[in-house]
C-alpha cells in the first residue's frame, strides 16, 4: 500500500489511540511509523509534494459540511510529516490547514498544523534569509508570483490575494 | 476608480465561495505583549472595493499600496494590482512574520493608484507598562 493511502487505513487510525489534545496527537504522530514512512518516502523521492497535493485533493472531495471530517487524522499526519521541510509547499500546507481552526468539521488537525507551523518557523529562522522585505517585494512583484488562486479557499473572481513575508532586517 | 467600501487589519479571514461571503476573525486594534520584541506570525489587510459597470466592462486595473509603519522603524510598502471583474472586489494582502520591537502605534495606510484612502491603527503595549 502507498504510504499516503496508508493514512486512510483503519490500522493508522487505531494506532493513534485517543489523543484529546492537539499536542498529544502531534506527539503521537511524531512517533508514528506511518508518518515516518511518509517523511522517508519524500526524502527518497518515492512520493512528491505534488503527489501529496493530489492526495489531499482526493480527501477534500469527501468533505461534507456539518459532518466531522473523517480524514482529519490524515491531514494532521501530513502536517507533522511536512513540518521539517523548508519548502513553499510545506509552508503553504501548514498555513492553509492551521487557518481552518474555526470550522466545526475539524477539531484537532488545524491546531496540530498550527503547532507544526510554529516549529516550521523556528527552523526557518535558523536559515538566514538572503533577502530584505523590499527584495521579497521585488521577487513577488517583478517576478510576477502573485498568489491569485482561483477556486481555492474562496479565491477567484472578485478576489485578489497577495502574500508577503516581512523579515527583520537584522536577520537578513 | 473603484470606491472603497471598507478596510480592516485582522488576524485571519475565511471566505465562502458558495455564497461569496467573507468572515473576518480578530480585527486588530491592540497588541498587548508580555515582552518585546515579539513576532506576529500573520496578519491580513482586507479591503473591499466597489466597481462601476464601466470599470467592470473595461476590466480596469488598479494598484493598491499598503504602507506599514511599525514603531521606531521606517515605513514599508507593499503593492498589489487588481482588476475590476466584479461589482465587489476583495483585495487581501497577507503579511507574515511581522516583528514588533517597540510599543507605540502601528499604522497601516491604504492607497489606490497613489491616492491615499484611509488607515487602520493598532496600539502596541507591554503588560505592566
Amino acid at each position: 500500500m502507498n504510504v499516503l493511502e496508508a493514512l486512510k487505513s483503519t490500522e493508522f487510525l487505531l494506532s493513534l489511540g485517543t489523543s484529546a489534545t492537539a499536542s498529544g496527537l502531534r506527539r503521537c504522530l511524531q512517533r508514528s511509523p506511518f508518518v515516518q514512512a511518509v517523511r522517508e518516502s519524500l526524502l527518497k523521492g518515492e512520493i512528491t509534494e505534488e503527489g501529496i497535493r493530489r492526495f489531499v485533493g482526493c480527501l477534500e472531495r469527501e468533505f461534507q459540511p456539518g459532518i466531522q471530517f473523517f480524514h482529519e487524522p490524515a491531514l494532521a499526519a501530513l502536517a507533522v510529516a511536512l513540518e521539517g521541510r523548508r519548502t513553499a509547499f510545506a509552508e503553504g500546507y501548514l498555513y492553509d490547514l492551521a487557518r481552518l481552526n474555526k470550522i466545526a468539521e475539524m477539531d484537532l488537525a488545524p491546531r496540530v498544523a498550527g503547532a507544526c507551523l510554529k516549529e516550521w518557523m523556528k527552523l526557518s529562522k535558523v536559515v538566514k534569509r538572503k533577502y530584505s522585505a523590499s527584495d521579497r517585494l521585488r521577487e513577488y512583484w517583478i517576478g510576477g508570483i502573485q498568489s491569485k488562486r482561483p477556486g481555492s479557499g474562496g479565491q477567484g473572481k472578485g478576489w485578489t490575494k497577495f502574500t508577503f513575508r516581512m523579515t527583520d532586517d537584522a536577520e537578513t | 476608480m473603484p470606491k472603497l467600501e471598507y478596510f480592516l487589519v485582522a488576524e485571519s479571514y475565511s471566505s465562502d465561495k458558495d455564497v461569496d461571503a467573507i468572515s473576518i476573525f480578530n480585527v486588530f486594534n491592540q497588541f498587548r505583549f508580555k515582552k518585546l520584541p515579539e513576532t506576529v506570525p500573520k496578519l491580513v489587510t482586507i479591503s473591499c472595493w466597489l466597481s462601476s459597470q464601466e470599470e467592470i466592462a473595461e476590466h480596469s486595473d488598479h494598484q493598491v499600496v499598503i504602507r506599514f509603519s511599525l514603531p521606531g522603524e521606517s515605513e514599508r510598502e507593499y503593492r498589489g494590482n487588481f482588476q475590476c471583474d466584479t461589482k465587489c472586489q476583495h483585495v487581501v494582502l497577507e503579511l507574515q512574520n511581522v516583528k514588533i520591537s517597540r510599543s507605540g502605534e502601528i499604522t497601516v495606510a491604504l492607497s489606490i493608484d497613489e491616492e491615499y484612502k484611509c488607515s487602520h491603527t493598532i496600539f502596541v503595549s507591554v503588560e505592566g507598562d
